[in-house]
């Protein structure tokens, strides 16, 4: 029985980790994508993407900083896209890069689009399809699929001329003049330093904000504070799952008060009844921990695509080690009743 | 009902520990609880609190305002519909903006002042009446403007000259002001390139005209719109509905839990004290003063477990006001701990179940109490 509570509540800390991860990196696709690049976006944006802006200028004097191995302009409009033989549509963000990295391929043709495979989940889109974008259903050719690039939403990546044009249709009023990108990613030269490198490229323009990929995730408001919030719920749970343990051991100590009177009578020391205790604690969580990870990770496999789960192996370690050390601590709880147990109770 | 008293002073640890469980699980729910509610609060405020019945999007935006782009004329078309008492254009984009030598970032919404989609929720101050003025609003987890402000916008000035109550957009600061000041912006920003566009029309129905009957009639009439009334408006924005699955899924979890606990915690008592019960029911207590006593502790644990637990969150929430701007609903408060304590008492039926199978005979065969 105790078992079956702590199941349950294995269970909602898997799901709970799940929303949290799921959250954070459903969130950052697109920006993990461009690997360990420095992110240039403009000084008044507090490192949002839609707020930032670059102009021709500010570009070039980036490009010419020394350490600079190369630079690519980055854009994002929010929009959404028919999907093939339906008449659904779906929300989308469309990327306009020019660098390619270990997840996205060299920049397709104008008229077409690398998918991330999200969409594909959600609809079956394969290559070779089209597209229909944006207010004016403007046609993008998929040449091919990536992984984990999801913003929220599944997005799309195309090269820079063919993202001014929809941007300009889809969002007007965020339109970038000519030259102008939203943010630059920044390949650092061989043996130069990154975090020196971005000193000096805020130093040569004045107005901008450099940062490596961490910095940039962390900066993003959302994912602060849905971790913290997360994080916090976690820890209160994880002291939920202390006191029902506490609880139960210290019904079952009671119990067996009288048992644990004949084992000191018996010439049985308190350090092994605490090691057996400890002992059972431990077992009763591991066979918790084994069900209910299970019954999470079916639970999660039902529930619905778009919802953002992710279970992942460092989360459910935590998990593991969390909950193990909090059963162990909350069976200790009945430490003193069992020191306090005189070997002469087993008689009478 | 003292008998159940003496128990509970007696293993003080157990019941105390019980009720920490479910005063922590308590703590959990009405937080999560409060916190969705202003997510949602501050993520819709800006179309929840407009003046409007029916709210009107490009047929491809999927009731988004973000990538709703329709031309000015459809204002006209739209108010032409029958049905249509007042139809007023909303532009909408996000941009840094700077106060006080602060830069934040804001939502800057061009509308009517006074027609459809002007926030009915003015707090302070006034409507904004020239180009150089504005209407704040924030939301719980960020501050809007204080009146009084001057916020540069672009290469603009513009003094907040009124504030209104939970009318931001997507939980950002907002600056609603004239169309003619966000149409300078927009020129300014895109170097003259881009079109003047609109992301809405508000709609106010002529009286006695159904807003979700008109939404389909606007639909139907005019080219390439899709027109919602306000609740499915509100419903359509992005985020709401991952929100209330999320959450949901959270609170399942968290009644089960409760419940769960409660109900084996009672059971394994009931199995522990069996003897004494035999021995009330030898003794002249009836079944239904002995399930009384069984009931009695579910309440008094679970129902100060819900106190403490409701004033754990009370205070969580005033602590970190600055971060989430959350408080306790009252009606929400209550629904949720009588749902607690229901939950608890239908779980402690495994233990009534076993206290009304006690056969008071017991007492009197041999070993019957040993």
């Amino acid at each position: 029985m105790v078992g079956g509570a702590l199941v349950l509540l294995v269970v909602l800390l898997v799901v709970l980790g799940g929303f949290l991860d799921g959250l954070t990196l459903s969130q950052t696709g697109a920006y993990r994508a461009q690997g360990e690049r420095l992110w240039v976006l403009s000084q008044d944006s507090e490192l949002q993407l839609p707020r930032s802006r670059l102009s021709a200028e500010v570009v070039e004097q980036v490009t010419a900083v020394d350490g600079v191995s190369e630079t690519g302009g980055i854009a994002a409009v929010s929009t959404t896209t028919s999907l093939p033989g339906s008449d659904e549509l779906a929300d989308v963000v469309v990327y306009g890069y020019e660098l390619a990295s270990d997840v996205l391929p060299t920049p397709p043709a104008a008229g077409s689009a690398v998918v991330d495979r999200r969409l594909a989940t959600l609809a079956d889109v394969r290559e070779g399809d089209t597209l229909a974008v944006g207010p004016d259903a403007t046609p993008l050719r998929v040449a091919g699929f990536v992984e984990d690039t999801t913003q929220s939403v599944p997005t799309l990546w195309v090269e820079m001329g063919t993202w001014r044009e929809l941007a300009t249709v889809a969002n007007p009023a965020g339109a970038l003049p000519d030259g102008a990108v939203q943010a630059l990613v920044v390949t650092p030269a061989a043996e130069t330093d990154p975090e020196d490198l971005a000193a000096r490229i805020d130093a040569a323009t004045g107005a901008t904000s450099t940062v490596d990929l961490d910095s940039l995730i962390d900066g993003q408001p959302s994912v602060a504070q849905q971790a913290s919030t997360f994080q916090g719920i976690i820890s209160v749970t994880f002291v939920v799952t202390l006191l029902v343990v506490a609880l139960f051991f210290a019904l079952l100590t009671l119990e067996r008060t009288p048992l644990y009177a004949v084992l000191k009578a018996l010439g049985g020391r308190s350090s092994d009844l605490v090691r057996g205790l400890t002992a059972q604690a431990l077992g009763i969580s591991a066979g918790a921990l084994v069900v209910g990870v299970a019954l999470a990770l079916a639970a999660v496999a039902l529930l619905p695509s778009d919802l953002p789960v992710r279970v992942t192996g460092g989360r459910l370690a935590i998990i593991a080690l969390g909950t193990l050390a909090t059963a162990v601590v909350g069976a200790l709880f009945t430490l003193r009743r069992i020191l306090r147990i005189d070997p002469a109770d087993a008689i009478g | 009902m003292r008998i159940a008293l003496r128990e509970m002073r007696r293993s003080k640890l157990r019941f105390a520990l019980l009720g920490g469980a479910v005063g922590l699980l308590v703590l959990l729910l009405l937080f999560f609880q409060a916190v969705a509610g202003t997510l949602v609060t501050a993520l819709t405020g800006a179309v929840d609190e407009a003046r409007a019945d029916v709210l009107v999007y490009d047929d491809r935006a999927r009731g988004n305002p973000v990538t709703s782009v329709l031309p000015l004329d459809v204002v006209d078309a739209v108010a032409a519909v029958e049905g249509v008492e007042e139809a007023a254009g909303i532009a909408l984009t996000v941009t840094p903006v700077t106060a006080d030598g602060e830069e934040r970032g804001a939502v800057l919404i061009g509308f009517d002042p006074g027609a459809p989609g002007t926030p009915a929720t003015l707090e302070q101050g006034r409507l904004p009446e020239a180009d150089d003025e504005a209407l704040s609003s924030g939301s719980g987890f960020e501050p809007g403007f204080p009146l009084g402000a001057v916020v540069t916008v672009g290469d603009a000035e513009i003094e907040i000259v009124g504030t209104a109550v939970d009318a931001a957009y997507n939980a950002t600061p907002t600056l609603y002001v004239t169309h003619d000041a966000f149409a300078a912006f927009v020129r300014d920003r895109t170097g003259g390139q881009a079109p003047v566009t609109l992301s809405a029309v508000a709609v106010e129905a002529a009286g006695g005209s159904d807003p979700t009957a008109l939404a389909e009639r606007i639909s139907s009439e005019v080219d390439g719109v899709e027109a919602l009334d306000k609740a499915a408006a509100v419903a359509a924005l992005p985020g709401i509905d991952t929100i209330d699955r999320s959450f949901g899924i959270l609170y399942v979890l968290l009644f089960l839990v409760v419940t769960i606990v409660t109900g084996v915690f009672f059971l394994i008592l009931t199995v522990q004290k069996r003897q004494a019960l035999v021995l009330l029911r030898a003794v002249g207590a009836e079944r239904g003063d002995v399930v009384r006593l069984v009931l009695f502790q579910v309440v008094l644990v679970v129902g100060i477990g819900v106190l403490v637990g409701t004033g754990l969150a009370g205070g969580l929430l005033a602590a970190s006001r600055d971060v989430f701007g959350s408080a306790l609903d009252a009606g929400t408060t209550i629904r949720s701990a009588a749902a607690i304590l229901a939950l608890a008492l239908l779980a402690a039926l495994g233990a009534v179940r076993r206290v009304l199978a006690i056969d008071p005979v017991e007492a009197t065969s041999p070993g019957g109490l040993s």
